[in-house]
């Protein structure tokens, strides 16, 4: 019983509602699994930012699960090597494998025998997301150590990286004009397809978007529930961009909060608070006097921050955009920018100095 | 306490009015700073390195990874500290107390952790 609970809990899709056009692209990577003829195998998914290959990556894993014995998707890993947490998450991963709490390992190599012994018995299913390093792979898994018939599944924006890593690479396709449509509807209209009356120009903002679900999804739910007019003005602005591209879109997402107060939130979040607990992050906006439940709210609706886990997330597309909106409140002089994160940047700030030698 | 009060906004209102002619340097404008250490060699900071940061509400400086020390000092101890900040995390803070006269008004969470503090304030503060 405990069992089937367990599987039932694995395999619920209830994350993943609203998805256009991933059946099909699960269908390709399952037909590449099955070209691969190793114990192990390895797929890579590439492709540009916000383009979909973690939610394939996450939809792919929830329709295989149940046919393993240990399954876990590991998001983040750049973000979280960037802090330094390589070595907890490999523990953690080992420790949610075996089913066994707080297993450490503490060398930078899977050591212990008991544990290999172990490992190498279990099929496996692991997907590691947003790897833009083999030494991270390498860190996290050892390949000959898992049993045979394990999958492991790598997502990169770095075709390099998986080309050292896999066995085959998906490269993740822009959705098809009819998905795109489907996508920007479920968005804007909040169904399959927009009223005739707004078909045309339906079709104007999806020709913007190129095909990048991240782009329209912003782009739909900016637009949702606002009228004709609007969306023409609004529309002729994008129209007016030299060359449009995809940080120009969601840029216009960010620039339609009316509100000052929603869009501090978001700036906060992108520079500062990305992956911490939402209740933390709410605390401490709320006690900089901001509204952040309606700020939330809207931020939520507007596709461009979401809370998994408890956890204020957001693509890292829009992370690099509001940064870039920040950066360029001034380029003249750092002081003048409200908010600072890079080390090098508060280091000059802070010293006053031109800046020497300051990686270690 | 009606006294407080109005000393409170008085003095918050000298300090914006002073400020906006004093602060054409730069800083004036920093609202966050995140600072992870373990990406920066040593740094000895003047008394001073935050004094016209007066909007600063959100200030962290951590260490992201395990074993490295607090590597920003401050050998001549440190001057102020904005009246407006909510947010202090700082990993290993070397002085022993915070700054005399920064009043925590807005503060929502401090985590001094691994730090040389004995005393946040001298004398008695409204939280």
């Amino acid at each position: 019983m405990q069992t089937i609970c367990k599987r039932l809990n694995r395999a619920s899709p209830c994350k993943l509602r609203g998805l256009v056009g991933v059946d099909s692209r699960i269908e390709k990577i399952n037909k590449l699994l099955s070209i691969v003829s190793s114990d192990v195998r390895i797929i890579g998914i590439w492709g540009m930012g916000g383009i979909g290959k973690t939610t394939i990556a996450e939809a792919f894993f929830y329709s295989i699960s149940s046919q393993y014995e240990g399954c876990q998707f590991l998001p983040n890993i750049r973000q979280e090597s960037e802090k330094g947490r390589l070595s907890d998450l490999r523990d953690e991963l080992l420790s949610k494998l075996l089913e066994e709490e707080n297993l450490r390992v503490g060398t930078p190599h899977i050591g212990p025998t008991f544990i290999r012994d172990r490992l190498c018995q279990k099929k496996i299913l692991l997907v590691l997301d947003d790897v833009n390093d083999v030494r991270q792979f390498q860190h996290l898994i050892e390949v000959p150590l898992i049993g045979a018939g394990s999958v492991v599944v790598v997502t990169s924006r770095d075709k390099q990286v998986l080309k050292n890593i896999a066995d085959e690479i998906y490269e993740v396709e822009e959705l098809n004009s009819h998905e795109a449509l489907q996508l920007f509807s479920l968005n804007a209209f909040k169904g399959n397809h927009p009223p005739k009356a707004y078909m045309e120009l339906s079709i104007t903002a999806i020709n913007y978007a190129k095909g990048n679900p991240l782009a329209l999804q912003v782009l739909g739910s900016y637009l949702f529930d606002k009228g004709r007019h609007f969306w023409e003005s609004q529309l002729n602005e994008i129209e007016s961009f030299p060359e449009l591209n995809i940080y120009d879109l969601l840029r216009i997402g960010f620039d339609a909060l009316r509100d000052n107060n929603t869009k501090s939130i978001f700036l906060d979040i992108a520079c500062f608070f990305r992956g911490h607990q939402v209740d933390f992050v709410k605390r401490i906006l709320d006690g900089c006097g901001f509204k952040t439940d309606i700020g939330f709210s809207v931020l939520i609706d507007r596709c461009l921050i979401k809370i998994s886990d408890d956890k204020v997330e957001m693509h890292d597309l829009l992370q690099e955009m509001a940064r870039e909106v920040v950066r360029k409140e001034s380029l003249d002089e750092l002081g003048r920018q409200s908010r600072l994160w890079s080390p090098k940047d508060i280091y000059q700030v802070l010293t006053n100095n031109l800046v020497r030698f300051i990686y270690s | 306490m009606q006294c407080n009060m109005v000393l409170v906004v008085s003095l918050k209102s000298y300090f914006k009015l002073s400020f906006t002619f004093t602060g054409f340097q730069g800083t004036g404008k920093v609202e966050g700073i995140f600072l992870d250490v373990s990406k920066i060699r040593e740094i000895e900071l003047s008394s001073t390195a935050l004094e016209r940061m007066y909007k600063l509400r959100l200030l962290k400086i951590y260490n992201s990874e395990a074993g490295v020390k607090c590597r920003v000092h401050l050998p001549h101890g440190l001057k102020s500290l904005s009246e407006e900040l909510r947010y202090l995390h700082w990993d290993g803070y070397p002085l022993t107390s915070l700054p005399s006269n920064f009043r925590p008004l807005n503060l929502v969470e401090i985590n001094l952790s691994s730090s040389k503090v004995k005393q946040l304030w001298r004398g008695d503060q409204v939280l």
